[in-house]
């Protein structure tokens, strides 16, 4: 099993009700799987329709990138910056 | 280099006070907040930020901008927390030998902040409600 650290932000943030939080996945999980599965666990409490931006470790990633233990996730919604 | 800042931008002491002798051209965009959005008032707005990460694009940008334009410099601020109505939001200063790349290149960081840079803007409006300014950006990272 692998430890993901989940930050969230902004509108996602407010949605889920956390700014972090810690998820358990087994070995190979990608970054797509762990966004279903946060979905997943606020389902109830969150009806965020947003597209889902993620970055592993600062850096923006693709739904079918591998996890490792320790990585810091982070869930966004489209940036509005500037 | 400093990228973000909770302190008021103040476009004097932003701005480069040395210069290459060989630069012939500065281009600097000034980003500054609205009084209104989509027919709404706006009394002030509140930028979050996901520091990290948009201190490391913001300089991946700046890294960028130098690759694909003959530029000699680029800079940029950008502001985070509450910021009010007149206050500056983001400040973009390029040096380069002609004007042409300046412009491009600080055309190319504006543009790019906007697509990418993990920063979200929380608009408060004058009749009390509030809202996370939708930007439905194109991105590879968009699931």
């Amino acid at each position: 099993m692998i430890h993901v650290t989940v930050l969230f932000f902004a509108s996602l943030r407010e949605s889920f009700g956390t700014a972090q939080e810690t998820l358990t996945l087994s070995e190979g999980s990608t970054v797509g799987e762990a966004i279903q599965f946060v979905l997943k666990t606020h389902s109830k409490t969150s009806n965020h329709t947003l597209p889902i931006l993620s970055a592993v470790n600062s850096v923006y990633a693709s739904s079918d990138q591998q996890l490792t233990d320790g990585d810091e996730l982070a869930l966004m919604p489209p940036v509005s910056g500037g | 280099m400093t990228t973000l800042t909770k302190e008021m931008i103040l476009l004097p002491s932003f701005l480069a006070t040395k210069w290459n002798p060989s630069c012939g051209g500065i281009a600097t965009f000034t980003g500054i907040v609205r009084d209104h959005h989509q027919g709404k008032g706006v009394l002030y707005l509140d930028y979050e930020c996901y520091e990290v990460m948009a201190e490391k694009e913001i300089e991946r940008i700046i890294a960028e901008a130098k690759i694909k334009f003959p530029v000699h410099s680029v800079r940029i601020l950008h502001r985070t927390g509450r910021i009010e109505i007149g206050e500056i939001a983001v400040a973009i200063e390029v040096i380069a030998e002609h004007r042409d790349e300046a412009f491009k290149a600080c055309r190319f960081s504006i543009d790019e902040i906007k697509r990418r840079v993990p920063i979200w803007k929380h608009e408060f409006y004058t009749d009390g409600s509030n809202e996370w300014v939708r930007c439905d950006h194109i991105h590879e990272g968009a699931q």
